[in-house]
């Protein structure tokens, strides 16, 4: 006989990783953990890992769903009700929320401010700009070929730009992040609430973010909104004279201005070349 | 409580959702009846119950319950089951589904259609359950199958529960076939061979809807166009039994062309006119 234990084991593999590995290492804990049968666990344990994993992705995705369509009214009642809580906490929160009863193993901030970016159309902007910022630290945080990069550039001199021909074709280094926002992200708070980005004035431009060898925190670098459209062209498959043309058009004057951004942020070693 | 062979003939339906909800008014004409999903108009607010009436008055309403969770062990919220009462009565819906499967337990709740322990005491549970339910509230119940991936080593298989679970009420089935053909697929069965064990005579509507594929495994998605497979089954299955109501679903990636829907609904009505059950 099937008892109450058992759904209440497999509801929360289905939502731990950390609960499916145990399932299948170490089922001594899941059975004494949730009181289960030997009948139960062997039915538990009867899944193939893998079906099991899926249902979890299948569940994370559908939680980050819900709480993409309830972030408009999660962030009315925070401003109504508590106080401008910071961004970060309501992730977190809202993971935490009774009537989604999610439980923390089953996803985490970094995943669901990444799905957030994902859903411009539907997202606060300002809310999207913090979002995209924060992805960016955490993203050249956990990224081994920057911690590579910045640590090469520690211990040689390489300075480029020195031949920047309209053949050349740029590209941002691993250990460089450009972000686009509508607000100067740099200039919130170090504890960012809804009511200061409610607050902060409009600001079109962007950060250019580096990761610096062996230091957790990157720099950080203002950067207008002609630099923040140039520098994400730099794919490394567009040459520089692409890159005038579509920034700057026949304009003589800008294609300069251009060029000299793209040489200042080459011998900044910002950029690499690919010459043909 | 009506029975199940003198329900309405609703004939070919779309799912609403409000992402399509002017196309769906506009095009009423070719669309024979709505399912709404229950639990947006359970407790609904001033707005909500308007947009429903304005539903109502254009069209025949099924509710359609994804948070039932018949399968979570004890009984169905009360609270839950009043509400959904006055849901029926107020549309005076001919029937109400959900799905047969668990969504909560243990204080978790999981968002999502699970499979259950498929086994004859548990059919015959569920069975007595779903007749309770349907008597609570006051018209007939039809029991879904969903998609699922978790492959417990069950007693019985799905058709086997299904049918089981049968013995033991008197509710009807909602036949989704695009889970049967995505659970054929994905568990190595024979769909046919599923239609073969249960009891399709119960079968009071169909769901159709096309998903999408990734690493050989069908994911129902609810996002593309029903794909022939899906059709093929639907041919299959009226000609084994008469069908009250067929429903084609999309909850994502609808496509610009509201007419696309509009030709698997007609596509839907001209399969159950052109039936002949043998």
């Amino acid at each position: 006989m099937i008892g109450p234990a058992f759904y209440e084991a497999y509801a929360n593999v289905l939502v731990s990783q950390s609960l499916l590995i145990a399932l299948y290492r170490d089922p001594d804990r899941i059975r004494t953990t949730y009181g289960l049968t030997a009948d139960e666990l062997e039915l538990l344990r009867s899944a193939s890992p893998g079906t099991i994993a899926l249902s979890q992705g299948i569940i994370r995705a559908k939680r980050h769903g819900v709480l993409e369509q309830s972030l408009p009214q999660t962030m009315a009642v925070l401003r109504e009700f508590d106080d401008y809580r910071l961004v970060g906490t309501y992730v977190d929160d809202a993971l935490r929320r009774p009537d989604l009863d999610m439980l923390r193993p089953a996803t985490h901030g970094t995943d669901f401010v990444a799905d957030l970016t994902r859903q411009q159309a539907r997202i606060p902007p300002r809310l999207l700009d913090l979002a995209r910022f924060e992805l960016a630290i955490a993203d050249l945080r956990g990224d081994h070929a920057a911690a590579s990069a910045a640590r090469d550039k520690a211990v040689t001199a390489d300075a480029g730009g020195a031949d920047l021909g309209g053949q050349a074709r740029p590209w941002m280094t691993a250990d460089v992040r450009v972000v686009a926002a509508s607000i100067d992200v740099l200039a919130l708070p170090a504890e960012t609430t809804l009511a200061a980005l409610a607050a902060a004035p409009s600001r079109p431009g962007g950060v250019l973010l580096r990761k610096v060898w062996d230091q957790p925190r990157p720099l950080f670098h203002r950067i207008g909104v002609a630099t923040v459209e140039l520098l994400l062209r730099c794919d490394g498959r567009h040459t520089v004279d692409q890159l005038l043309d579509q920034v700057a058009g026949d304009d003589a004057g800008h294609r300069e201005g251009a060029l000299a951004t793209l040489r200042g942020l080459a011998g900044l070693t910002v950029l690499s070349v690919t010459r043909e | 409580m009506t029975p199940l062979h003198d329900l309405p003939h609703l004939g070919s339906g779309l799912g609403y959702r409000r992402e399509i909800h002017q196309q769906t008014m506009e095009h009423r004409d070719r669309i024979d009846w709505l399912e709404v999903i229950s639990e947006h108009y359970l407790f609904a607010s001033v707005q909500g119950r308007e947009r429903l009436a304005e539903l109502r008055a254009a069209f025949p309403i099924v509710p359609h319950g994804i948070e039932m969770s018949i399968g979570t062990p004890g009984e169905v919220d009360e609270d839950y089951l009043d509400a959904l009462a006055a849901l029926v009565d107020e549309i005076d819906a001919p029937y109400f589904s959900d799905h047969l499967c668990f969504t909560r337990a243990g204080g978790v709740s999981l968002g999502s259609l699970t499979p259950l322990p498929r086994s004859r005491a548990l059919a015959k549970e569920l069975g007595r359950k779903a007749q309770r339910i349907q008597e609570r509230v006051g018209a007939p119940f039809i029991l879904e199958n969903i998609t699922y991936h978790v492959d417990l080593r069950t007693e019985l298989t799905e058709a086997e529960f299904i049918a089981e679970l049968c013995e033991h009420c008197e509710c009807g089935l909602l036949l989704d076939l695009t889970n049967l053909h995505t659970n054929a697929r994905n568990h190595g069965y024979d769909a046919a061979g599923f239609l073969d064990a249960i009891p399709t005579e119960r079968v009071v509507q169909v769901h159709l809807a096309g998903g999408t594929e990734a690493h050989e495994t069908l994911l129902d998605s609810h996002s593309s166009p029903v794909p022939e497979p899906v059709w093929g089954l639907f041919d299959e299955l009226l000609r084994r039994a008469p069908l009250k109501a067929s429903l084609i679903e999309r909850d994502q990636d609808f496509p610009d062309d509201f007419g696309e829907l509009l030709g698997e609904v007609e596509r839907a009505r001209s399969a159950m006119r052109a039936a002949t059950p043998a």
